[in-house]
């Protein structure tokens, strides 16, 4: 059987293609521009003369420490928090507080996180800038994610089992916004151009975000090619962490259904 | 209480914790700033003038820049967000719907510095080549990109918000006689609307929160903007252009807090309003 649509709905329908036509254009896009800056050698190899030349491995050795750091720190606390809510939490004042703040701290900007990483954990516990500071304060970025996927799956009697799902779709999520996000490591410890790996938690760190900015913003002589490779190896780092999170919801929600 | 459960309501209230610390830490940051120059002309000038002696520090230009950019992504992203959820919720096949919604879900998920490469090398451009304009880094052009980067909140909540309307309205609206699309404009929307309005605050939310791709494509001018295509600086590229170089526990440093903290004052209020509603629908 087919649908006929009217002339208005058919509006509609043209709508929800002009949505999601610019951001599958854009990652198309930067796919495409960025094949001629990726070789063997910008990948693996370390930036000489402010990243003009070189590679841009330190960058991304940053992004996966950030990625584990962070969700080291947030799996125990979003995890248990997702199912105290699911199951024990009271229908109660105090529980809609906490529903509260979850929506709110949800909303958060990411340079307010900034903010508040650095106070805490740069300057009060004296972490100083560094990969720790930032996967801290990731971690708390990503708080919200973590308990929301973890809550929606968990459902009563068999607990954990039933949380995993949702435990591995807010795990891949956190990990993407731990490898995107720039304005919340921009005061933690992120640096530009570093010649070494990082060697601990304590060191301060490049990584792939932050490495597009500065590039982009302040390196006149950044070749076009170079900014292109990075921003399309930082967004298929992203974007496999946040199809995987996708399929992998759907596939055990079909599992489930019958 | 078994030992697990103490561990998981231990976390549950961390959750509680951390907001309440952000706040906390953002109000004993801005103290100093607040005892010292805390006035009404803060909020309504527009001189930021951090290094003169004395210095000035008025952050209405940044406020207003802020207004401006999220005005502009809730225009334009608003009406093809709604559209685009009736699309998924009412018209399309749940088969179909299924894709377009994971299409929304990836894309979320590009991070804002990539949006703010993209907007810097070919929106920019295009928006200062079609308007004859002497820069395309303006607050149009950030409130543009916005708009594309709100849309997976707006459409996902709206189309849940769709959805959550009871099938017995559309029905007594098709007994009535009415077709599709008169059930779906007058009588589906209508109902959805406290869900599409939270739909709506917590993309202001997202807009107003935004950073990179601000910071990147807005111009970054410093003073008040005259009108949407000039070159601004929003709240937040202010935060994050200038913390970095404002030494320790200076009056820049603590006036830059400040600002965070009117930032997350905004950003809180707007997602209450969302969550009262979000919550409160659950409470019944």
């Amino acid at each position: 059987m087919r649908t006929k649509y009217s002339a208005r709905e058919i509006a509609c329908l043209l709508a929800l293609f002009l949505t999601v036509l610019p951001p599958l254009a854009a990652v198309l896009y930067i796919f495409v521009q960025a094949l001629p800056g990726i070789s063997f050698e910008f990948i693996f190899s370390m930036p000489v003369r402010r990243g003009i030349e070189g590679g841009i491995l330190p960058a991304i050795v940053g992004t996966l420490w950030l990625m584990f750091g962070t969700t080291l720190a947030v799996l125990p606390i979003g995890v248990g928090a997702g199912i105290y809510l699911a199951e024990f939490a009271p229908n109660n004042r105090l529980t809609r507080l906490l529903e509260m703040a979850l929506v709110n701290l949800a909303g958060v900007p990411s340079v307010v996180f900034g903010l508040f990483g650095y106070t805490i954990f740069v300057i009060m516990l004296g972490f100083g800038p560094s990969i720790l500071s930032a996967s801290l304060t990731l971690a708390a970025l990503t708080l919200p994610l973590v308990v929301t996927a973890t809550r929606w799956q968990t459902v009563s009697t068999i607990i954990m089992p039933c949380a995993r799902t949702g435990v591995v779709t807010g795990t891949l999520l956190a990990l993407a916004r731990a490898a995107g996000e720039t304005a919340p490591i921009l005061i933690t410890g992120a640096a530009f151009a570093l010649p070494n790996l990082p060697r601990s938690f304590m060191s301060r760190f490049m990584a792939l975000p932050y490495h597009l900015y500065i590039s982009v913003t302040q390196i006149p002589a950044m070749p076009p090619e170079r900014m292109w490779a990075t921003a399309g190896i930082l967004l298929f780092l992203v974007l496999t962490m946040q199809v995987g999170a996708t399929i992998w919801r759907e596939q055990e929600r079909r599992k489930k259904q019958w | 209480m078994p030992y697990q459960q103490r561990l998981v309501t231990l976390a549950g209230y961390a959750v509680l914790l951390i907001t309440a610390l952000i706040f906390v830490f953002l109000v004993q940051q801005s103290w100093p700033f607040v005892r010292e120059h805390g006035s009404l002309v803060f909020f309504t000038g527009d001189r930021w003038l951090p290094v003169s002696l004395p210095p000035v520090f008025q952050i209405g230009g940044f406020l207003v820049s802020s207004g401006i950019i999220t005005g502009v992504a809730i225009i334009i992203g608003v009406p093809f967000g709604v559209l685009a959820a009736i699309s998924l919720a009412e018209l399309l096949p749940p088969g179909v719907s299924v894709i377009f919604r994971s299409i929304f879900e990836v894309t979320a998920g590009i991070p804002s510095v990539v949006f703010g490469f993209l907007g810097l090398k070919i929106v920019a451009p295009a928006v200062a080549g079609l308007l004859n304009l002497p820069t395309g880094l303006t607050g149009f052009s950030a409130g543009l990109v916005l708009s594309i980067m709100i849309l997976p909140t707006l459409v996902s909540l709206s189309e849940e918000a769709l959805r959550a309307v009871p099938r017995e309205y559309a029905e007594a609206s098709y007994a009535l006689g009415a077709n599709r699309w008169q059930t779906i404009w007058r009588v589906i929307v209508p109902s959805a609307r406290g869900g599409i309005g939270a739909a709506v605050f917590l993309a202001m939310g997202r807009a107003i929160g935004e950073t990179m791709t601000v910071l990147m494509i807005a111009g970054g001018r410093l003073a008040m903007p005259t009108s949407i295509f000039d070159p601004m600086r929003p709240i937040t590229a202010l935060i994050a252009s200038e913390v970095n170089n404002a030494a320790r526990n200076s009056m820049q440093y603590h006036a830059l807090f400040t600002a965070g903290l009117i930032l997350f004052i905004i950003t809180f209020a707007v997602n209450a309003i969302a969550a009262s509603v979000i919550v409160g629908k659950k409470a019944r």
